[in-house]
This record gives structure tokens, sequence and C-alpha cells, in this order.
């Protein structure tokens, strides 16, 4: 969470909100913000912190694991028109990578940008070739786009 | 301490106002505030604006807004409308990319701002990045 926050500015600055959500309660979330998270991001968390008591919108989402009795790790990006774009989600051990969720966040608002006339390969980041799907490009997209674009 | 408070009278909670100088008691006011809610809560409130001019003034003053239980998931009844899903059994994953997100509200803690309820339709219009995470004081 206190990556996701420590990005929050560039995040801020794209129009995009954080919602973070686990099955604790908003006191315990108070209380672990208070104790630790807001000396490991200078100024705290700038965003909600949601609770899920007994997953239940993690039960919604496919995030809740009964046995645990807890939501992993489960990342959705929402457009605003409300439609999920894109879901990532990882066992506990492993943590995301925040600069993934911008790069990806940045290639969705410019598909959006261009309504869907523009499309983004693999890796792509802003600056980079995007392809314009249709007929003509058929076939050939090796002509505009090489593998080596995706790094 | 907290939990004959919940049943106590309006006096004995004033009472333990009096002795002062416990910095934990706001907390727990404000949770009995949400518990009780009506004109508890209104005394609650209060008296935590009292404490924060007395010890805490250099905090920011936080708002108890969740004076009743999160609905929940959310989903849809009619066209536009939605219920708590808690009626309709079994619970189902329902998110699906390119499908539109299933609507809830939860309580929250925003730092700075207090205890509010969040509803993920009142973000339609901007992009939202909801991250489910297994628990505070976990350590990824």
């Amino acid at each position: 969470m206190a990556a996701v926050a420590a990005r929050y500015p560039k995040l801020k600055e794209m129009g995009v909100e954080v919602l973070a959500i686990s099955t604790d309660s908003r006191f315990s979330h108070k209380i672990w913000h208070e104790i630790e998270l807001s000396k490991m991001v200078e100024g705290g968390i700038p965003f909600p912190m949601l609770s899920d008591p007994g997953g239940k919108i993690g039960a919604v989402y496919g995030v809740y694991d009964e046995e645990a009795g807890v939501d992993i790790r489960g990342r959705f990006i929402i457009d605003p028109d409300g439609i999920i774009q894109a879901a990532e989600i990882l066992t506990p051990s492993v943590g995301r990578n925040p600069d993934e969720l911008i790069r990806q966040l940045q290639a969705f608002q410019h598909v959006r940008a261009t309504k869907g006339a523009e499309v983004t390969p693999s890796g792509w980041r802003p600056g980079k070739p995007t392809l314009k799907p249709g007929p003509d490009l058929v076939g050939k997209v090796w002509q505009v786009w090489k593998v080596e674009d995706s790094f | 301490m907290g939990i004959s408070l919940t049943f106590g009278k309006l006096s004995e909670v004033q009472n333990v106002n009096a002795k002062g100088g416990d910095v934990e008691m706001p907390k727990r006011r404000e949770f009995i505030a949400g518990v009780v809610g009506g004109s508890v809560g209104l005394f609650a409130s209060a008296s935590t604006d009292a404490s924060v001019k007395g010890g805490m003034a250099n905090m920011p003053q936080e708002v108890d807004a969740c004076v009743r239980p999160a609905a929940g998931p959310l989903i849809p009844k009619t066209a536009g409308e939605t219920q708590p899903a808690k009626e309709v059994a079994p619970m189902v994953p329902l998110a699906r990319v390119g499908k539109e997100a299933p609507d809830f509200e939860a309580t929250a803690y925003i730092p700075g701002e207090g205890f509010k309820l969040v509803k993920l339709s009142d973000y339609r219009g901007k992009w939202v990045v909801l991250c489910f995470y297994p628990g505070d004081f976990t350590f990824v």
C-alpha cells in the first residue's frame, strides 16, 4: 500500500483515484496508518482505506480466500464508465509493481483518448509507437512495430 | 471499560470524560457513536471536539460519518437501481474485465478526514484503481 501511496502524486496528475480495501475494520486501518504507514510515506496514505468485513465485496470480485478469511492481493483498473479494464490477482507473498500499474493506466487512457482508433502493443509507454487496427494492418504489424519496442 | 460505556447512561459517559487525560477515550466514544447513533452520537462527537482542543490540537480533526453499517456489495435490481447483495445467495464472483465493476458500499478510514461511507459508483467519471490487500500490518 505504501508503494502505491508513494506514486500517488503521479496517479493524481493522471486523474486516477485509489481505493484500498481489506477485511480489516476501519479502526484497524486508522491505527495501522497512524503507527506505521504514516512513517513510510511522507504525509501518510492519501486515499480511502475501505473495510470489507467477511470478504463480501472480495467474494464478488473473486479475491476472497475463504480458508484464510482475507481478500488476497487483487488490483482492478476501472474506467470512467465504471468498466473494469484490467485485473491482476497475486497470492499474498508477492507485492505489486506500482510502475506497471501506471504504465497500464497510461495505455488505457491513451486508447480511450483515441476512442479505440489506436491500440498499444506489448510494453507500450507514452512516446512509443501504437498500432491502428484495421484491414490494412493485417499481416503487417512487423513493418510498423518491432519486438524491441516492448522493452 | 468501553463495553460498559455502550450501555451506560449519558451521565456516566460524562464522568469518564471528566477524568480527562486519556487519549484512548475519544476513539472509543467514536465507536459508540457509530453503534448507538442518534443523540448519543451527537453528544459523543461534541465531546471529541473537546478532547481535540485538549491534547491533540496539532492533529487534523477527523469525523465519524459511519453511523450505520455499510451495505457491502450492491447488485443491480432493475435498470439503474441496486440492492444489497446479502439478500441474494450464493455469492458468486461477478467481476470480469470488460464488464461493469460490481458496485458496493463500504465503511472507510480516510486519513485526515475520519470514518466515512464510500460507494464505488460515486467515482463514476473518474479512473479508479481498486486495490484489495490481505490485511493491515502484513509485511509485503
